[in-house]
């Protein structure tokens, strides 16, 4: 069974192959394939030259890949943790964002930042920042919650000539492909960019995805059916932007209902910037406004108390109870109440 | 982490001390005969023309920004002009001995350097090359501007010249015919064709972009090499650390491809006017003291770093030609520690109050354009001694004039254009042509063959 960073390694080594100019650089990227093992069997194919190691030095690697990219080269920058990012604030946000606009297009940014978003590593490891990504303008953001994503969206990204931060999570490199039924193609493709993926037709409400959150939004589809009749609609977003909302309009028309959710911190998360927009694209057809569940505004807590930080199966279905349709007899076991949100708001927490 | 190299406990334990290589500090003798040979008059004295005209179009800019005029054309400048009045001498003589191939990447402080860059390249290409770089670069907007003003007397390096001024200027001004469509601005302006890359608004910023440029030199076999030119207070900067920490790794000589050729041709040039935003390095904000010191905590040579008089451009040309053949050798990274001396404030609107009119005074006298003036004269090598940038070369390159501070001479300011040029449109290049399929073949290290249908190599499959 081919996984989420087999399929990663597929997309990288085809690239590696037409492009003589593209090279790969981080801390870790060569001798042990990478902290994740994505580039297990890199090593010995690439000269040094291609695949090195870097000092820890995340502003330069970030940095010297602009630099690279400008001057003619394709290159992908591995942050490991996208927890980094802070530490190449700069170079990501003020440089390689910038500098296709800055020279009115005579500079070109091929650069493909690989970032994983974590869990179980506390505090300063753990965290998905998609959405400060998602806010400085020049990024591209993508965030492939399957191997078949992985491969088709990675290959996207590497046949561009613009900077694309790529979100990976940790949870599921070892993942299979559970949607797709022809699996993962062994021949070259690219999912288009921009397109959202429908991954469960239903007919009840509508449930939009960013990254790894899909599978519990699985799980808290399959709650919803076989304790309430409930029918979801299960969308997985996998692209922030550019981010085509055609489909996710005429899901939520169809169903009236919809509930946005992904590890990201509520506060600024980029599920309320969707959440307005799809607002004003299907007003008329809404029964009530969208629900957005995200990660609570804390610091990501021990692995053994993750469950009370990032959104859970059993939320996603208290909170469609509480703000969307309630559930004869339900019992709620969190609070997705519009008090608690208040309640959180006030206090800043 | 290769397991080849083995981290042995009996020789990390013995005893014994770190040699620190004596860095050199202004060190340059002049030889007059000797640099006259070396150069010939006509090199010499387009130096000087180089510095006169950078002294020109940055007194230009201080008097329109200060005075909302020059020259009887009143013009008002809304955006920044960081200044470099003083330090023409030591842009000037850093583009001597550099090609086309050579990339310089600058400051917020940089309009003498883009145009010193841009000279040497006019001062080395054949005509029939300027031509053709003018000719297509924005499908020849700039250059319609020129030629409707009937520019160059009929020299084309003339026409260059003005070619290179007005384009500058205009971007400063925010003009779509400005060398960045408006979109770039004083601290951003750049000209790729001559090797002019970008400048930085963000304080060291180009350290860590310039180390990648040249990686990307040393990787696909490209010649030149690049220089980071930042400034003596970006020394505190994480960025510019970081970039030289990646520029001195030592797996580039013990580890990768001899073929690659070693290091990458990297010079990380301060040009240090002795002032930073906030603070003086030396005597406050940093430890160093000289600053030529920072390289010898890198590595084993210190970065073959030197401190440089930036105020006599022939020892900043010395200290480059030198430095230019250690990194073409795959012995890189290099450190220059120039000095030089802004006699204008931070910008216009810095009113100089944290230095005192003595110390002004003091650099003053030793100006590096009347110096080199006075230089060329007393050895003989002056052709005639110009006053000043409209003086010389028959007084046909206007600045000014060129750049529309006439109004209504040139198109409204970038943004504002409506129709066809927004921009949205420069902001993503979606350029799926950028493929680069494997004409030369890919380096690949198992396998003979980079023909994607026959791969070295199987993927995970079950």
């Amino acid at each position: 069974m081919i996984s989420l960073r087999d399929a990663l390694f597929e997309a990288m080594l085809h690239r590696f192959y037409i492009d003589p100019t593209m090279v790969a650089f981080g801390e870790e990227n060569r001798d042990w394939g990478g902290a994740f093992a994505v580039y297990r069997g890199l090593t010995e194919a690439l000269p040094y030259h291609r695949l090195f190691n870097t000092s820890i030095s995340e502003g330069a690697i970030v940095g010297a890949a602009t630099g690279y990219a400008l001057s003619g080269g394709r290159v992908v920058p591995e942050l490991m943790y996208c927890d980094f990012m802070g530490r190449a604030g700069d170079e990501v946000f003020n440089q390689l964002s910038k500098w296709q606009s800055m020279s009115a297009g005579v500079l070109k940014m091929p650069v493909v930042l690989r970032v994983s978003v974590g869990s179980k590593y506390g505090a300063q490891h753990s965290q998905d920042w998609t959405s400060i990504a998602a806010h400085i303008p020049g990024l591209k953001v993508y965030f492939p919650a399957t191997p078949y994503d992985a491969k088709g969206m990675l290959s996207l990204a590497l046949s561009g000539s613009d900077p694309v931060v790529f979100f990976e999570s940790q949870r599921i490199y070892d993942i299979g492909e559970l949607f797709v039924k022809e699996g993962v193609p062994e021949d070259y493709y690219e999912v288009p960019e921009g397109e959202p993926a429908l991954r469960r037709e239903g007919s009840d409400l509508t449930i939009v995805t960013i990254g790894a959150t899909l599978y519990r939004a699985v799980e808290a589809a399959d709650l919803l059916q076989k304790n309430y009749g409930v029918s979801a609609e299960l969308i997985d977003a996998r692209f922030i932007n550019p981010l085509n909302y055609d489909l996710i309009a005429e899901s939520v028309k169809k169903t009236g209902k919809v509930l946005l959710s992904s590890d990201a911190c509520e506060r600024g998360s980029f599920l309320n910037t969707m959440a307005a927009h799809i607002a004003e694209l299907a007003f008329d057809e809404l029964d009530g406004p969208p629900v957005v569940v995200g990660s609570r505004n804390w610091i990501t807590p021990a692995a053994e108390m993750e469950d009370t930080f990032f959104p859970q199966a059993g939320w996603i279905v208290d909170a469609v109870h509480e703000r969307l349709l309630p559930l004869p007899g339900h019992q709620v076991s969190s609070d997705q109440s519009l008090e608690e949100l208040q309640r959180r708001s006030r206090r800043g927490v | 982490m290769p397991k080849s190299i083995v981290v042995d406990p009996k020789s990390v334990r013995k005893s014994g001390k770190i040699e620190i290589p004596p860095i050199p500090i202004n060190q340059y003798v002049s030889d007059p005969a000797k640099e006259g040979k070396k150069f010939g008059k006509k090199r010499l004295n387009e130096i000087y023309q180089d510095m006169l005209f950078i002294r020109e179009f940055e007194s230009m800019l201080n008097t329109i920004k200060i005075q909302g005029e020059y020259q009887g054309i009143a013009y008002e400048h809304k955006g920044p002009a960081h200044l470099s009045l003083g330090q023409e001498s030591a842009a000037v003589g850093q583009c001597v001995h550099l090609d086309v191939e050579d990339f310089i990447f600058g400051s917020h402080r940089s309009h003498g350097e883009i145009l010193a860059k841009c000279f040497s390249a006019i001062h080395k290409l054949e005509d029939e090359d300027l031509l053709r770089v003018m000719r297509s670069y924005m499908n020849g907007k700039p250059l319609a501007v020129l030629e409707q003003g009937g520019s160059g007397n009929g020299s084309v390096k003339d026409l260059a010249i003005d070619y290179v001024l007005y384009g500058v200027l205009a971007e400063i001004f925010g003009r779509e015919t400005g060398f960045n469509k408006g979109l770039g601005g004083s601290m951003h302006a750049f000209f790729a064709p001559f090797g002019s890359m970008p400048n930085n608004a963000i304080v060291g910023g180009s350290g860590d972009i310039a180390v990648g440029s040249a990686l990307f030199k040393r990787i696909n076999r490209k010649p030149g090499i690049v220089i980071a030119n930042i400034g003596d207070a970006s020394s505190g900067c994480g960025p510019v650390w970081e970039g030289i920490m990646i520029s001195a790794m030592e797996q580039y000589r013990t580890l990768w491809p001899k073929d690659v050729g070693g290091s990458p041709p990297i010079l990380f040039n301060f040009f240090n006017n002795f002032y930073g935003m906030g603070g003086q390095p030396e005597g406050e904000t940093m430890g160093f003291r000289q600053l030529a010191r920072l390289g010898a905590g890198v590595n084993a040579e210190a970065m073959h770093a030197e401190r440089v008089d930036g105020y006599n451009p022939l020892a900043v040309a010395d200290a480059v030609e030198r430095k230019k053949r250690i990194l073409l050798g795959g012995k890189g990274p290099v450190l220059l520690d120039v000095i030089t001396y802004r006699l204008s404030g931070h910008s216009p609107s810095d009113a100089s109050a944290y230095r005192t009119k003595d110390e002004i005074a003091l650099w003053e006298k030793q100006d590096c354009v009347a110096a080199f003036g006075r230089y060329l004269v007393d050895n003989g090598h002056a052709h005639k001694l110009a006053r000043g940038a409209k003086r010389t070369g028959g007084g046909a390159h206007c600045p000014h004039s060129r750049a529309g501070l006439v109004p209504g001479d040139l198109p409204p300011a970038a943004d504002r254009r409506p129709g066809p040029y927004r921009r949205a449109d420069v902001q993503l290049s979606e350029d799926r042509e950028v493929r680069r399929p494997g004409t030369g073949g890919s380096d690949f290290l198992r396998g003979e063959s980079t023909d994607p249908g026959q791969q070295a190599q199987e993927p995970f499959r079950c």
